[in-house]
């Protein structure tokens, strides 16, 4: 209760530093909501012209779009601060950090939240509106686990890749954003798209499809609440605590190491 | 003259030793402008495939001609003067004895060069033999290249112009950003120019961004029926953007201090 208490406090603290400069942080957002919205109007606009893409209509695509961009935004927003671990490891901060009430993971991650993707995820909102209003008829509740689904996904994907900052003090960084970048690039499209053998392959050795692309289609297809919905999000929510457990352990052989 | 040659040479000797210093990113990069190739043909496969065949086969065509000549125009930023000028280093570049310009234009076109090597060449070879590309549909190639030598110098303003911006904005990031995202729409990048709406379309063509990528893409398809227009359009612009960047650059010194003065 008393580590709760104490995290709030952090978080609010922070967010009052960041708000002291308002202006800085309105034109971060808006830069950041602006861009992103340019890359899907240019998607929004194939698909409108051509009313399909894969055996997606332009509201369902534009549903998947929408998703896909707030689990990844999310994820981006709350874990995109741990890329300063590897500093905090090298001038020893991370050391300083064990001593304080809750986990120095917690503690770096608050600290350098990335307030500039609120317009990710302010684009994602939009987007969902955009599905709804040019007609997609998936029901409210639905959508809030696709979005729990997606989030747990993406969050998995940041946390396995900072787990290997304590393994091997080494990160990637560029490497790492190109490929969440893929990833989340590839599931914004109905896998269908990339053909039969593509699908197998995201389907069997790369199981991306479970996470958006098979739920979807399945609620389109009349099945509300359907197996491929509950699937994926255990999938997602498997995959996030086996990689929460992996980052912890990971930490904890750190620090085994370390001279503390 | 045969000293700026040597300079221009001797700046992308510094780029290639830049680009082959970590081998790791320049194969990670290349594969992910490929793989982004890729998901852009099968995306424009999948809208398209059923509607028309000879419109399929020029936009997958298309796709891969941006994909790979991108890397030509860095249009993702070349902030080297920006750089100097928020670090305050600006001050030892006067000592030099090229101006900031040639070092600016030789560096920029000696990475473009470097770039689209490594990269650019082969994204266009691997894309064209996976999606079995068929080049006997393009026409001017003549033109095709004189117009993209154009649309180099035409990024090149563009940034020389951005750059100049940092004398009153120190922190360039800000519109870094809003420019890419600009110049990568209006480039056709995003989506090809002659998919998007006619009123959009119209808005764009007022930009200099669809001569950088574009039209000299749409000359080399056949789409663009006047290309002596288009070459005379990027002339224009290259005149209009280097003398807008002098001014803007004159008077960014004029309101510059810096330590000592």
């Amino acid at each position: 209760m008393k580590q709760m208490k104490a995290f709030f406090f952090l978080l609010w603290l922070r967010l009052k530093i960041r708000l002291l400069d308002m202006r800085a942080l309105i034109s971060e957002v808006t830069i950041h909501f602006f861009g992103n919205f340019t890359a899907f109007l240019g998607y929004f606009l194939i698909v409108d012209r051509f009313h399909m893409i894969g055996d997606f209509s332009q509201p369902q695509a534009t549903l998947l779009y929408g998703i896909v961009s707030f689990g990844f935004g999310t994820a981006k927003f709350i874990y995109s601060g741990l890329d300063s671990l590897l500093s905090n490891i090298y001038s020893g901060n991370i050391l300083v950090y064990t001593t304080k009430p809750f986990s120095p993971l917690k503690r770096i991650g608050l600290e350098n939240l990335r307030y500039a993707k609120i317009g990710k995820i302010l684009e994602a909102f939009i987007v969902l509106i955009i599905a709804y209003c040019t007609g997609c008829k998936v029901s409210l509740f639905i959508l809030f686990l696709l979005l729990i689904s997606s989030l747990l996904f993406y969050s998995a994907v940041f946390m396995f890749y900072y787990s290997f900052i304590f393994l091997f003090l080494y990160y990637p960084t560029k490497s790492f954003e190109m490929f969440t970048q893929l990833v989340s690039g590839i599931n914004r499209y109905p896998l269908v798209i990339f053909g039969t053998k593509f699908l197998k392959f995201f389907t069997v050795f790369f199981p991306i499809a479970f996470v958006h692309y098979l739920p979807l289609k399945q609620v389109f297809n009349g099945k509300p609440f359907s197996l491929s919905l509950l699937f994926s999000i255990i999938v997602s929510a498997m995959l996030f605590f086996i990689t929460k457990l992996f980052l912890s352990l990971s930490y904890k052989k750190y620090l085994k190491n370390s001279f503390v | 003259m045969r000293n700026i040659i040597k300079y221009v040479a001797f700046c992308g000797k510094i780029q290639v030793k830049k680009a082959l210093i970590k081998p790791f990113i320049v194969i990670v990069s290349l594969l992910f402008s490929m793989s982004l190739g890729i998901i852009r043909c099968f995306v424009m496969k999948a809208s398209i495939g059923t509607e028309s065949v000879d419109l399929l086969k020029t936009t997958v065509l298309y796709v891969i001609l941006t994909e790979g000549l991108l890397p030509l125009l860095n249009i993702w930023g070349f902030w080297d003067i920006s750089e100097v000028i928020r670090t305050g280093d600006i001050c030892i570049e006067y000592t030099r004895p090229k101006t900031m310009f040639i070092k600016f234009f030789a560096n920029f076109f000696a990475n473009s060069f470097i770039q689209f090597v490594i990269k650019g060449i082969p994204v266009i070879i691997i894309l064209s033999f996976i999606f079995r590309i068929d080049y006997s549909i393009c026409i001017s190639p003549v033109y095709f290249i004189i117009s993209m030598c154009l649309s180099i110098i035409l990024s090149a303003m563009w940034m020389l112009l951005l750059n100049s911006f940092t004398f009153w904005i120190n922190d360039y990031f800000s519109y870094a950003d809003v420019s890419y995202y600009a110049a990568l729409f209006g480039s056709g990048m995003i989506i090809p120019l002659y998919l998007v709406p006619n009123a959009l379309g119209k808005i764009i063509s007022c930009t200099p961004f669809p001569y950088m990528l574009s039209k000299p893409i749409e000359i080399f398809l056949g789409q663009e029926l006047n290309p002596f227009r288009v070459l005379l359009i990027q002339i224009t612009y290259v005149i209009i953007l280097l003398v807008i960047s002098i001014i803007f650059f004159k008077k960014g010194q004029k309101r510059y201090i810096n330590f000592g003065g």
